[in-house]
């Protein structure tokens, strides 16, 4: 069970959040012209990784805000939260990955 | 005889019992008596109750191993009725006056087991005896299986309503210290020693782990009760004690049950919950678990009378039991020379056997004392005494311990006290991830790595550490503490944790002997060498998986169930994975470890559950108006997690004449339906028009103040996800309403749009479902009634469809909503919530001469059905376009951009003959079809029938005169007109006319009117 | 006509046991208020209106005579008011940037007392109450059960209140007499 750390509560039990998936993926403009493929890729696919994945949660029984997290999909551990307007974080280097223990 | 082998009160032993305090108690229906403090398990021990169960697989008598929860064989079928509770450890209930327990798995009687007739077949009964016969052929599992749990079933489950009460609650801590032993003793006064919340936590029914079980312990309790003193004193300090921590997972958030009254006895709690289960969450953990002692693997070495060393000293010195009175100590390490001791020193005849050579002079010389014979460099060979040790066989063993050899001593014993060394509690550890390493000197595994440091920050300490000496564990407690304080942020001010000044023996180096030799090879022969008590595992089973090749130790545990009954192989795993090694010829770490899994023992439903059963299960929302239709005679009908009335029948009626007096009554008179439960959002802003053109497929651009509208929502596949009406209350103001149970999914798919990709947009949406109360007015007689009560002209004219009018409504302020889910006169009447009791009560009230009628959600059904009102989530489900539903009229041709816009023109979405709502009506009109029921292609006698659609709303409607039913049937729409074929699951095959979806009042007058 | 009757989700009821009170209170005025309360200008004349500063801390509440504002989001605010509920709602609502709901009658708030409320509330909530990271003056949504609740600290004796939607109320109140007879 997650500590999670909204932007803008702080460190919260998982059971107030609920995750919708895949962060950063912003609805395409001029979606008439569009192909099949790139409305497909757009509603019907997710990286789906192995290791770090940015990811959309939603503070429901807190806030009800928004935000980003990094997290690391195989060790759950969160490397950060930010405001959905706040820029990318970057990924953790190697160095940090190993003091888990795990590879990504 | 009563209590043959308690020891006198003369005895300084027994430091856990009030003699003063008998209790009485029944084990298989004979009765005995035990005191206040004894546990089960010692209180048998002291009536000379040898015998507590058979063996899962081999029906094989056994008796007590252990003193403590890691016990494997002696589980009982607790108390009766209701009550009653299966696989318990006898060596955990605490005795209390009127218990009563019962074996398992025998039949008929304890003493003679019919079942016991497999441990004669045996050599039928090898590991995965059970995959390699009852899987194939599948089809008659379900038929051996019976058979199987019947035969080796453990207890039996209560099937009656449990009586009791139990409380769950979530702790917070900055420490928390599992174990309450002299380490996490020590660990939990290092830790408070500054500001830090410290949360100490042990299984048993007192604190002082080790220090209980040992002989001449007044010093060591004393140190223990001064630090338990100044724990105790110290508000930030919370002590839980028979609670057992049971998982330990991500976060450092960890799970723990508290035994409350189970040592009353069942009923005997008053309002305290039987058990409270903990849900806490620690900045930082300290593992002080303490350490198991491992039994040694020789022949028969199941037979009751066998023992863990450390549990014949824990019956004698804290319950004053002495388990037999002729006891072999049988020893690969120096910790049972104390045992030895202490069962001497109250009386025993000891013999000790030690598998090493070179025992050290001191040893010698206090076994001398007490006239305890020593073999040194012997092992068991042999047992004799099925039901209870009557001897065993001794012989000298090779300096390989691979064979024995020399003359054979027969010594007479009832019973054996056997250590194989000590195996650290790496559970919790583990469990949070953690590595653990093989540790040579102690022939054992211990903590190395944590896996995850940010989210599982742990230190273990004490002997589920590796050290063994009383003062080492201390010192290891008292750093841990330290380190956990300063690293929660709350460093210790002081450091004092006063030293463990009482004298202990050194010990010397265990000597691993993993499976002792008989004189035939191991699996020849009749006798069985057990490592895995509980789930009847044996060394032979680990011999035959290595030669199928079930070498891996996941294979391994699955293969032979070793590890994997309710004991979790506390006491097995290690001896296992070390025959594994031998057979293999590799080390104990190239086996490797299997993960350990909560709970570390076995917990109730009840507790987990705690307060949140029965009515607080799942909540029950409830509107305004409820009282009301309660005091009406409403049944209940649950719409997600409402209680809406589904019909209000009167005396005599049943719920089908009910609904079909409700739903005439809408149509000839005037009915009201509670429709508080409809979702509502208040939105406001100048980009408010903005987000509706966005999440609806119509247009909203030119919808005037005071008007409303129907939308229909679509998610990005282009599905139909919700729908509602929404009406303009102002410039930049407007109403939504959302279907009962999307509400809660249609306010966060609007938060989500307008903060994650339009956050530029000025819109706020504030969920209103519950400042309002709702009342639908329903039928001819609606606005005749309505006018009564309101100073608003709800003449047609004034008042037309599909528009909003604000004013008051018997008296209090309302707003009301001319829309229609029946296709009749209807007005929404919208009053805020406080006032709701009194608008029912004031249209009731009024509605007596427009023949007003309470109607519920089924009528609602109904009527929205014979109009061909979708509900979503029941004529929709997720697969469905508006296109499907017929609904086209509503997605607007000229707007670009809506949600679900582009998916209308995939490939799947835009080809034809999809599934497509028509109406149904079948041959004969009184038959309803059931809903789910599929329209086949084809009728064949037999399944498979290539189905063509399916029935989603199906009614026997009274204003249509016969059945109507609603359904999705492939390219429905061009075939309105066919006759289609529903084959029924009972076989039924039955015809109907697909037709246009709208089965009363086609011309929509009556709406208007 | 008769004055209308008016209810509150619970009629107000209460319930006590030995170290522990919860009471239904009686409806005070309630506005949900949207606007970017960073922004100065929209601040400041918010604060004029209410008298107290909206530029909250997360998570905190301000009482100034018989109004309160309580933080719920970075632009979401909750007012408790004896005022006119009317007249500040279409006040504000057509202030540039600003949005009001009244939402006096949306839920049902619950006092809760005695010594024993600490671990009434942990009962049922995962947050921590621990005076130490939850003092007065605070506040914090949360869940109680499976409810969303409006949680806040009003005084070391201790008291705290719950608002709790009015479909939840019940739910919430037969939840806290059950586990006030367990802690
Ligand atoms: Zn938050």
């Amino acid at each position: 069970m997650f500590i999670i750390n909204c932007p803008y509560c702080g460190d919260r039990d998982q059971t107030e959040f609920s995750c919708h998936g895949e962060a950063h993926i912003p609805r395409p403009t001029e979606t008439a012209q569009m192909s099949d493929d790139a409305w497909g890729n757009y509603v019907f696919f997710r990286t789906n990784p192995k290791g770090y994945h940015r990811e959309r949660w939603l503070h429901t029984h807190g806030c009800r805000r928004w935000f980003n997290a990094l997290r690391h999909t195989v060790t759950d551990e969160f490397v950060t939260t930010y405001k959905i307007e706040d820029p990318r974080p970057p990924l953790p280097t190697e160095s940090q990955t190993s003091s888990d223990g795990r590879q990504s | 005889m009563s209590q043959s082998q308690r020891l006198p009160d003369e005895l300084p032993v027994g430091n856990s019992i009030d003699r003063g305090a008998p209790l009485t108690f029944t084990f298989d229906g004979r009765q005995y008596t035990g005191y206040q403090g004894d546990t089960l398990a010692s209180a048998l021990l002291a009536n000379g109750v040898r015998l507590l169960g058979r063996s899962f697989k081999y029906h094989r008598p056994r008796g007590l191993i252990a003193a403590g929860s890691e016990e494997p064989n002696a589980l009982v079928q607790l108390e009766t009725g209701a009550y009653t509770e299966p696989n318990t450890r006898a060596t955990s209930i605490e005795l209390y006056d009127g218990l009563v327990a019962k074996s398992q798995n025998r039949w008929p009687t304890l003493g003679f087991d019919v079942g016991a007739v497999n441990s004669m077949v045996a050599r039928f009964l090898p590991a995965g005896f059970y995959y390699k016969t009852f899987m194939w052929p599948a089809s008659m599992w379900m038929t051996y299986e019976k058979f199987i749990r019947k035969a080796a079933g453990l207890g039996v489950s209560p099937v009656d309503d449990d009586p009791d009460v139990y409380h769950s609650t979530y702790a917070h801590c900055d420490v928390l210290v599992i174990g309450g032993g002299p380490a996490g003793i020590a660990a939990a006064t290092a830790a408070a020693n500054g500001s830090a919340r410290v949360l100490l936590v042990d299984e048993n029914n007192q604190l002082g782990g080790a220090l209980l079980g040992t002989s001449d312990n007044a010093a060591s309790l004393a140190y223990r009760d001064k630090a338990l003193q100044a724990l105790k004193q110290n508000n930030n300090v919370k002590i839980l004690s028979r609670t057992t921590v049971t998982g330990y997972y991500d976060y450092n958030y960890l799970t723990a049950i508290e035994k409350v009254t189970d040592h009353l006895g069942p009923g005997n709690g008053g309002d305290a919950p039987r058990q409270r289960f903990w849900k806490i969450r620690a900045k930082q953990v300290v593992i002080a678990a303490g350490s198991i002692e491992r039994p040694l693997v020789f022949a028969d070495n199941d037979r009751p009378g066998v023992m863990l060393a450390n549990a014949v000293a824990t019956y004698i010195n804290r319950y004053g039991v002495l388990p037999g009175n002729d006891v072999v100590v049988f020893t690969n390490n120096d910790s049972a020379y104390q045992v030895a001791l202490d069962a001497a020193s109250v009386g025993a005849t000891v013999t000790v056997v030690d598998t090493r050579k070179n025992i050290s002079a001191e040893f010698k010389a206090s076994l001398q004392q007490q006239s305890i014979r020593l073999f040194e460099g012997h092992a068991i060979s042999s047992v004799r005494g099925a039901k209870g040790i009557e001897s065993v066989r001794i012989m000298g063993l090779s300096d390989d311990g691979e064979s024995l050899h020399g003359q054979a001593w027969e010594i007479v014993c009832t019973c054996v006290a056997t250590s194989g060394g000590w195996t650290p509690s790496c559970h919790m550890f583990s469990q949070s991830g953690g590595k653990l390493k093989y540790e040579e000197s102690i022939a054992g595994f211990i903590p190395d790595t944590t896996r995850a440091k940010k989210s599982c920050p742990n230190l273990s300490a004490g002997s589920c550490n590796g050290v063994f000496t009383t003062s080492e564990c201390v010192e290891q407690g008292a750093d841990a503490g330290l380190k956990a304080a300063a690293a929660a942020g709350k460093p210790a001010t002081s450091t004092d944790v006063a030293a463990f000044a009482v004298n202990e023996t050194a010990q010397g180096a265990i000597a691993p002997l993993w499976l002792v030799p008989t004189v035939h090879p191991v699996g020849e022969g009749n006798s069985k060498h057990f490592h895995d008590f509980q789930n009847d595992v044996t060394a032979a089973d680990i011999q035959l998986a290595a030669r199928e090749g079930f070498v891996s130790v996941e294979h391994l545990k699955r293969y032979t169930t070793t590890g994997m009954a309710t004991d979790q192989g506390k006491t097995s795993n290690l001896n296992a994975l070390a025959i594994m090694a031998n057979i293999q010829g590799v080390s104990i770490p190239e086996v490797g470890t299997t993960t350990f899994r909560p709970p570390y023992t076995p917990l109730t439903f009840g507790a987990v559950g705690g307060q949140e059963s029965r009515e607080l299960f799942i909540q029950e929302r409830k509107t305004p108006m409820h009282e009301w239709h309660v005091a009406s005679g409403a049944v209940f009908e649950d719409v997600g997690d409402w209680k809406r009335p589904w019909y209000f029948p009167q005396t005599g009626e049943d719920m089908h004449a009910a609904v079909q007096r409700e739903t005439l009554a809408v149509r000839q008179s005037v009915g009201m339906l509670d429709a508080s439960t409809l979702g509502k959002i208040d939105i406001q802003g100048k980009d408010a028009v903005k987000l509706l053109e966005m999440v609806y497929t119509n247009n909203w651009q030119k919808l005037a103040v005071g008007s409303c509208r129907y939308g229909l929502m679509l998610n990005e596949h282009g599905m139909i996800f919700d729908d509602g009406v929404t009406t303009r209350l102002g410039e930049n103001h407007y109403h939504m309403t959302t279907t009962t149970g999307g509400a809660a999914r249609v306010m966060s798919w609007l938060e989500e749009w307008l903060q994650t990709e339009w956050p530029e947009w000025e819109v706020y949406c504030t969920s209103v479902t519950e400042q309002w109360a709702v009342m639908a007015l329903n039928g001819p007689n609606a606005r005749a009634l309505l006018q009564e009560l309101t100073d608003i002209d709800v003449s047609n004219d004034s008042f037309p469809f599909m528009t909003m009018r604000e004013g008051t409504v018997a008296g209090v302020p309302a707003r009301i909503y001319r829309i229609s889910f029946t296709g009749e006169q209807s007005f929404e009447i919208n009053v805020p919530a406080r006032y709701g009791k009194h608008l029912i009560e004031a249209l009731a009230e009024a509605g007596k001469k427009h023949e007003l009628v309470p109607y519920g959600t089924e009528a609602m059904h109904i009527l929205r059905a014979e109009k061909g009102f979708i509900i979503v989530g029941q004529d929709t489900d997720g697969t469905v376009t508006p296109h499907d539903m017929d609904m086209d009229w509503i997605v607007s041709k000229t707007k670009i951009e809506y949600l679900g816009n582009r998916s209308q023109q995939r490939t799947d979405t835009s080809r034809d003959k999809r599934p497509q709502l028509i109406g149904l009506l079948t041959e004969d009109p009184t038959v309803v079809l059931p809903e789910g029921a599929h329209i086949v292609a084809e009728v064949h006698d037999q399944p498979p029938m290539p189905t063509i659609g399916h029935v989603t709303s199906s009614y026997m409607s009274p204003n249509a005169g016969r059945s109507i039913a609603l359904a999705l049937l492939q390219d429905g729409i061009n075939r309105k007109g066919d006759t289609v074929s529903l084959r029924l699951m009972d076989g039924t095959v039955l015809q109907a006319l697909v037709t246009d979806t709208v089965f009363v009042d086609q011309e929509g007058a009556r709406v208007r009117g | 006509m008769a004055n209308p009757v008016i209810a509150t989700p619970l009629n107000e009821a209460d319930f006590s046991i030995d170290g522990f009170s919860v009471a239904e209170l009686d409806y005070s005025g309630k506005i949900n208020l949207r606007a970017d309360f960073e922004s100065k200008h929209a601040n400041q004349s918010l604060t004029k209106l209410l008298g107290i500063d909206c530029q909250l801390a997360p998570n905190t509440y301000k009482t100034s005579g018989d109004t309160s504002v309580f933080w719920l989001g970075p632009n979401e605010r909750l007012v408790y008011t004896n005022g006119d509920v009317d007249a500040m709602v279409s006040q504000w609502r057509n202030k540039a940037g600003c949005a009001a709901v009244d939402v006096s009658d949306y839920s049902s708030v619950l006092k809760l007392s005695g010594p024993k409320a600490r671990d009434v509330i942990a009962s049922g909530t995962p947050f921590d109450i621990h005076p130490e990271v939850f003092s007065v003056g605070d506040c914090t949504q949360t869940r109680f059960g499976n409810a969303t609740i409006l949680l806040s600290n009003h005084s070391e004796a201790p008291e705290f209140q719950i608002q709790v939607r009015w479909s939840f109320a019940e739910y919430v109140f037969e939840y806290i007499k059950r586990v006030a007879r367990y802690v």
